[in-house]
């Protein structure tokens, strides 16, 4: 059977929540409750996107790698190219001061950190995106969307729950 | 490749000067004595280095504005009731021009050029390189590398390093020298771009070309093969300089003599020790370490204290 | 172009209806008025790209003169070298790297608030920091150009990169000014990427709502196809904290870094320990200084006078009062210690900036600097726009005299007292770059008001949600308390 996909609108984030609870309880057949159902809201409400179920995030994991990569590869390009001035010393310092290695390394584990950041913001939101189905923009100004892929004939059903829940907008994909 | 490297010669890069762990100097250490005791004041040695390192002669106006490229002057300090210390005292005599405003007698003059720290402040602050000290202990500077960020001389305690405010080489300015003046430039020097920073080599060209003969001979530069442009000028013989780690040096012996150490940062100057004369040898500013190469004698008199 | 702008659509509506009977009162109004809906924040910010105020077209057209000024003047000195900026061999530096401090100075509030404002879950920061950012992002472009004004061979500054190359030669990791182009580049670098990703979700609504002409192709570019899901969301809220902290960590070591130009020297008067918190606070002072002057400008200009509202000004203001307060106390102690310690050349020094050649622009600074701030701590003066511009131009002009307070009079009296020289003079040249720089950075500002979202939409619908919520009394997001797990 086809799966096709159905957006809700919400005028709040309260019966929105309601909505997906109870389509959450609902466990309707072939609809998977974890994959299927996104929310689009014009702000961030971390405590609201619980109702999706647990969600990791693994961003934070991307700037501990460039950072460290980032810096010790600085370190080891500045030590070896001070080691190029071989019989050159300056100031009586050594041609290898370490202290002040660190001053580049420590500005270089902070680009890597911001890089790879931005990058695991990238890889993990899936930017840039393509857009889905059924999108329009009125999440991003006022009002909360539940977008929601379900089997052909659990639809109707769904549409009951948000109507319920004084959804106050539909856009249903166009059957094929 | 640059880790290996850096892992084998690891002690190598750690030498420091000029003590703990110093790496040797590769059989020259040049250094300079002056003695102020007979230094008469004549400029000869500033006309010297005029002519042999080709310094840009930029005229009173400029000169009075601070923009002169003298790589060796003469200062002149008085005792009694002159107090060079004093700033308003001396931008009186700044702005007075060539008007006499100095008493008759009680000068005393300092020749100052580049000392050739052995930890050189100007070296460190370099954003490019474009200053280091050598293998045979000169503090080199390098003009085509400049980028004339000026750092080196905000950090140098002598302000003895000079910049190219003006386009002192094309001819085609008003800067440059003149017809037929450009003939008498040394050609064993280059003539100093717009935007570099120089100061006193020590006359590098004279010294690359004896070391030069010297090696082909498979030997050390001996005593007295090569003067700087000042040393050869000065006609009281104040000034001495070579090989300091040449047992026959002058200039090695005067520092032993005065008991001034390199890596020492104050002397026993005024110290009678030995054959009760008292010792004279100094380094300018020696407290800030930056252990000059450059040894100053003069005897303090009763009157100066 | 046509901007589509939707109906006025409040959100929640009838929560909102509950709270208030008529306008509330101005002195209740909480960084935002509760009556702002959604929509309105959406339209107000679209329609500021459109339609500013005809005194915005004046403003380009001065800052174009302005930078034509800078730019002759460097044109001159490019030309015939540097002597014609009047300097010496003795004040080697001057005016140009006073301004170079000046700017990385300015640059420093923007991070504070956006990114340690953020991190405390300071509200009010989220109608300012959008064009905060900015401004530290276009600070630094400016101070970047001083570095290279000031060079005496601008057209090899590529040697200061590290670079490979056949010959082995590199930059020198020792020096100051490396560690500058690193943490500067690594500041401007990630300033930049920061200001892009917060601006994503705003980027995404200007494409929605706007339909045709460059603009469109270029927000759409931009907006890499935000749609605000939930996995949109979620992995933004964390990067963005992310990067806060590493900008927080960027700023603090900036400015450190900028101040080690100065107290790695052993020039008496820059050999001063003190001298990175001394710097990084009044950057901070005098960034929040300039964001007032910004506030007053833009909220006149693009009319926000809804987001950069009496409240959030005041509390820009108190916050610059406290910064103020913090770098009297530091320039205190930095007096207190060489005053006190033994080193008689930073001592003399010392003396020499308070009695010498430059003792009555000392004097002014310091008065500018120390003094005029209390008129922030008067509730009364804490809301008036035109004292607060006037104040803030003030507080910047002593801030600007301080660095060149630094510079100029330590330069002049340094350890060797034949080479003293007291009376140079900048000339027109140093300050016609200088007058050119205020060009270029105020053009830099109006031109991305102009394109971009000067406030943050987003943050504010986010604040304006969070107001009602706390006026509602009722616990943010109880059904994701009921639906977790």
């Amino acid at each position: 059977m086809s799966k096709r996909h159905l957006l809700a609108l919400f005028d709040s984030f309260d019966e929105a929540g309601e909505a997906i609870l109870e389509l959450r309880k609902a466990k309707f057949k072939g609809f998977n409750t974890d994959h299927d159902m996104i929310i689009k809201s014009p702000i961030e409400h971390p405590e609201f996107e619980r109702v999706l179920g647990p969600k990791p995030v693994h961003v934070q994991w991307f700037p501990l790698f460039g950072s460290l990569v980032f810096s010790t590869f600085l370190f080891i390009l500045v030590s070896g190219a001070q080691a190029n001035f071989f019989e050159q010393l300056k100031g009586g310092k050594p041609i290898v001061p370490i202290p002040i290695n660190l001053v580049p390394t420590y500005a270089l584990f902070m680009i890597g950190g911001v890089f790879f950041t931005v990058l695991g913001l990238f890889v993990c939101a899936g930017l840039p995106a393509r857009r889905v189905p059924l999108y329009t923009s009125r999440v991003l100004d006022d009002q909360i969307g539940v977008l929601v892929k379900a089997d052909e004939a659990t639809l109707p059903a769904i549409k009951a729950i948000f109507t319920k829940h004084k959804a106050v907008e539909f856009q249903e994909e166009v059957g094929k | 490749m640059s880790i290996a490297n850096l892992l084998q010669n690891w002690s190598r890069y750690r030498d420091t000067h000029p003590y703990g762990g110093a790496k040797p100097h590769m059989g020259y250490k040049w250094a300079m004595a002056i003695d102020m005791d007979i230094c008469t004041g004549c400029n000869a040695c500033t006309v010297a280095c005029y002519a042999e390192n080709n310094l840009a002669v930029v005229g009173k106006e400029k000169f009075l504005n601070g923009k002169s490229m003298h790589w060796i002057r003469i200062e002149r300090y008085w005792h009694d009731e002159q107090d060079p210390t004093d700033p308003l005292q001396l931008a009186a005599y700044r702005a007075s021009g060539a008007g006499k405003h100095f008493p008759d007698q009680g000068a005393h003059f300092l020749p100052i050029m580049c000392q050739h720290c052995e930890a050189a402040p100007c070296e460190t602050v370099c954003p490019v390189g474009a200053t280091n000290h050598t293998q045979d202990g000169i503090n080199s500077q390098i003009y085509n590398r400049c980028v004339g960020s000026r750092y080196c001389n905000v950090n140098c305690p002598y302000k003895v390093r000079y910049f190219n405010w003006f386009n002192y080489q094309d001819p085609a300015t008003e800067n440059a020298w003149p017809e037929p003046l450009n003939q008498q430039l040394n050609p064993d020097v280059t003539v100093r771009s717009k935007g570099v920073m120089e100061k006193c080599t020590f006359c590098v060209q004279r010294l690359r070309a004896v070391m030069v003969d010297a090696r082909t001979e498979e030997r050390l530069v001996r005593e007295g093969e090569v003067q700087t442009a000042c040393q050869q000028a000065c006609l009281a013989g104040a000034i001495s300089f070579g090989n300091m780690l040449n047992p026959d040096s002058r200039v090695g012996k005067q520092w032993m003599e005065q008991g001034v150490n390199i890596a020492l940062d104050v002397q026993v100057k005024n110290e009678r020790v030995g054959d009760n004369t008292p010792k004279r040898g100094y380094r300018i500013l020696e407290n800030l370490r930056p252990y000059p190469s450059v040894m100053y004698l003069e005897q303090v008199r009763e009157s100066a204290v | 172009m046509t901007i589509k702008i939707k109906d006025d659509k409040p959100f929640l509506r009838d929560t909102s209806k509950m709270l208030w009977d008529g306008e509330p009162a101005a002195a209740e109004v909480r960084d935002i008025s509760p009556h702002v809906s959604f929509a309105q924040i959406t339209s107000d910010v679209v329609n500021s790209l459109e339609n500013p105020r005809p005194i915005y077209w004046w403003a380009i057209a001065i800052c174009v003169f302005m930078i034509g000024v800078g730019v002759a003047c460097e044109f001159y000195q490019y030309r015939t070298g540097l002597g014609v900026s009047n300097k010496s061999n003795t004040n080697v530096w001057g005016v140009y790297i006073a301004s170079f401090v000046f700017w990385v100075g300015v640059s420093h509030a923007g991070t504070l608030l956006s990114a340690l404002l953020h991190l405390t879950h300071s509200d009010w920061r989220k109608s300012v920091f959008r064009y905060a950012e900015a401004m530290t992002t276009f600070a630094l472009m400016t101070a970047g150009l001083f570095v290279l004004v000031h060079l005496g061979r601008l057209w090899q500054v590529y040697y200061v990169m590290p670079y490979p190359n056949e010959r082995g030669v590199w930059s020198n990791f020792q020096s100051p000014l490396v560690w500058d182009m690193f943490v500067i580049g690594a500041y401007l670098t990630c300033s930049s990427i920061f200001l892009y990703t917060g601006m994503i979700p705003d980027l995404a609504v200007f494409r929605d709502n706007i339909h045709d002409g460059w603009r469109k192709k270029l927000y759409t570019f931009l907006a890499m196809g935000w749609q605000g899901t939930d996995r949109h969301w979620r992995n933004f809220r964390v990067a963005y904290l992310t990067l806060s902290v590493y900008l927080i960590i960027l700023a603090v070591s900036g400015h450190s870094v900028v101040s080690s130009d100065f107290a790695m020297s052993q020039q008496p008067g820059f050999h001063i320990t003190s001298f990175p918190p001394y710097f990084v606070v009044g950057a901070l002072y005098s960034g929040n200084a300039a964001l007032i002057t910004v506030f007053i400008i833009l909220r006149f200009m693009f009319r926000y006078e809804q987001y950069l509202n009496m409240d959030v000004l005041r509390k820009l203001v108190r916050l610059t009062f406290a910064l103020a307060m913090i770098w009297t106390y530091l320039h205190l102690i930095e007096m207190a210690t060489v005053w006190y310690g033994h080193d008689t050349a930073a001592r003399d020094q010392l003396y020499f900036k308070a009695t010498g050649a430059y003792a009555g622009w000392w004097w002014l600074f310091n008065f500018l600097a120390i003094v005029c701030p209390w008129v922030m701590a008067f509730r009364r003066w804490q809301t008036n726009l035109p004292v607060q511009m006037v104040l803030s131009l003030l507080l910047n002009v002593g801030m600007w005299l301080e660095r060149w307070m630094i510079i100029a009079p330590t330069l002049g009296h340094s350890h060797y007292p034949w080479t003293f020289d007291f009376d140079q003079w900048p000339s027109f040249v140093q300050w016609g770059i200088l007058f050119g720089s205020f060009g270029w950075f105020s053009l830099l500002i109006l031109i991305f008001c102009k394109v971009f979202p000067a406030v943050s939409m987003y943050e504010l619908k986010e604040l304006a949600y969070a107001r009602k919520m706390e006026a509602h009394h009722a616990p943010v997001g109880e059904p994701a308390t009921k639906g977790a797990h």
